[in-house]
């Protein structure tokens, strides 16, 4: 019942918003050319998308999207989880980790344009870079973090090696790391459109960038709502797949934070 | 750090055997020579105090509503209910693409790289800022009260105080995020700064000047991401725990 209440109440503060908004332009406040009201860009951004125009740059950044995904989520995960458990590894790899963690990835785009070449290789390597040190780093804890008391158990019930892997460690560190994949997506999709914004001819980003160029403002404002729309599904979609396996984990409202 | 020093020395080895293109991965010491040139003829200085600048200022755009609202958030559940469906909806969009909107109506100012690099800061402390009021432990304001604490006095002396660490957590995320933006917006559309500086030697492939903006840019990055966490450890050194930035994320 107060779940209920809580999520409608959700709606009223964001649609008093566009209730305003609309009345400010049909007002003559706010121009139209500048800000169109709400009771047009619903009907531009729907043609854009029956248009086709749309659809094409949407699934250009989805690809780039899930493609730098994959490329970071396989090697760090990996990774991470060998940090984890191998001490030496971490004393070798812990600084290089440390300080990749610490500068803007994007910063690294021109480096890559270099070695890679200016081609579809390099904004997707680009893309998949915060995310990869994010969740070897997020992958790393989770093994750190699991419970010696859990380990000892397991290994006093006779379970070693694969056996500790599979039926111990890895469903113990899997919250962590499931955590880290699901701010690691976010993380993706933000160097996505960074990416986009500064060196690409397709995508969201790109093409946010020229109607914000040529002053089209119904473009720009309908680019936007489908970048923020990608980005919601992202963030709360995920935090329900989170909560459906693994009803058992806390909603962590740290994790919101990236 | 050994790790560090064993690659900068075979990385400087490998370029003088041939190994590594000189043209892609010129030798540290050529890269530490024109940093030493930069720096004497004052460029650098003027890249990295731009993008500081850049940085404290987008900061206290942030710092000063976020921790306002926030903490209003956290106290009335009227300004939270308000507050919480807008800052939930605008926190998921990707910080950099509020930029071309920005500059849409502000032009190519410096406001409009401000403005940017101070939005999803601004949400970030906000979010955290409520988190830390709504999680205060109700005997501490119990006890506040009953010693005679009440409006003003029960918000400096015991809200404030209690709400600190987390307060401390949001700020600190939010200058990691907004140097992210800062960095990201002027390479897109910055002459001045360390991420101009950054994209315009590339653009003119002068490639020991564009390792010295990577170099500044990592710097700068790690005295923001461990700086803070050290001063944190000394500023607080009860909340050891609780300020690690590898628990956060």
């Amino acid at each position: 019942m107060v779940r209920r209440d809580g999520s409608l109440l959700a709606f009223v503060s964001p649609l008093v918003v566009v209730l305003l908004w609309e009345l400010l332009a049909l007002a003559g406040i706010l121009s139209a050319n500048y800000i169109p009201p709400p009771s047009q860009l619903g009907p531009h951004l729907l043609g854009l998308l029956a248009g086709g125009e749309l659809w094409g740059h949407l699934s250009v950044t989805l690809y780039r999207l899930s493609l730098s995904f994959l490329f970071a989520v396989i090697p760090a995960v990996l990774l991470g989880l060998s940090l984890g458990m191998s001490r030496s590894l971490r004393l070798a790899l812990e600084p290089l980790l440390n300080s990749l963690y610490a500068i803007p990835k994007i910063a690294l785009l021109p480096l890559v344009m270099l070695i890679l070449g200016v081609n579809e290789r390099t904004l997707i390597f680009t893309s998949s870079l915060t995310s990869f040190v994010q969740m070897t780093v997020s992958t790393t804890g989770g093994v750190l973090a699991v419970d010696r008391n859990v380990l000892e158990a397991g290994k006093n019930y006779g379970a070693t090696g694969w056996r500790l892997f599979r039926y111990v460690l890895f469903p113990s560190a899997l919250p962590a790391i499931f955590t880290g994949m699901r701010i690691g997506l976010g993380l993706t999709l933000v160097l996505v459109i960074a990416v986009e914004l500064t060196a690409a001819q397709a995508g969201l980003g790109a093409f946010l960038w020229t109607a914000g160029q040529t002053f089209a403002a119904k473009d720009l404002f309908s680019a936007f709502v489908v970048i923020g729309a990608l980005g919601w599904t992202l963030t709360y979609g995920l935090e329900r797949i989170g909560q459906w396996l693994m009803p058992w984990q806390q909603r962590s409202s740290a994790a919101m934070f990236m | 750090m050994a790790t560090s020093l064993a690659m900068l020395a075979a990385w400087e080895i490998l370029v003088h055997t041939g190994v590594l293109r000189a043209a892609f991965f010129p030798a540290p010491t050529n890269v530490a020579q024109t940093l030493w040139g930069l720096a004497l003829s004052g460029e650098l200085w003027i890249h990295v105090a731009t993008t500081s600048g850049r940085l404290i200022a987008s900061f206290l755009i942030a710092v000063i509503p976020g921790t306002a609202i926030g903490l209003a958030m956290g106290w009335w559940i009227g300004m939270r209910m308000a507050a919480d469906p807008l800052v939930r909806l605008l926190f998921p969009i990707p910080s950099i693409a509020f930029f071309p909107v920005v500059i849409f109506y502000l032009g190519l100012s410096e406001w409009g790289l401000l403005l940017t690099a101070a939005i999803t800061p601004f949400l970030l402390i906000a979010v955290q800022a409520a988190a830390a009021v709504e999680g205060l432990e109700r005997t501490l304001l119990e006890a506040g009260r009953n010693y005679g604490a009440s409006g003003h006095r029960l918000f400096m002396r015991v809200i404030l105080p209690a709400a600190l660490p987390h307060l401390f957590i949001g700020y600190r995320l939010a200058l990691g995020v907004g140097f992210i933006v800062t960095v990201a917006v002027e390479m897109i559309a910055a002459k001045h700064g360390l991420g101009g500086f950054l994209w315009h030697s590339w653009q003119i492939l002068r490639i020991e000047e564009m390792y010295v903006g990577l170099f500044l840019i990592g710097l700068l990055g790690i005295l923001l991401t461990y700086g803070l966490e050290a001063l944190a450890d000394r500023l607080m050194p009860w909340q050891v725990d609780l300020l690690r930035l590898k628990g956060q994320r």
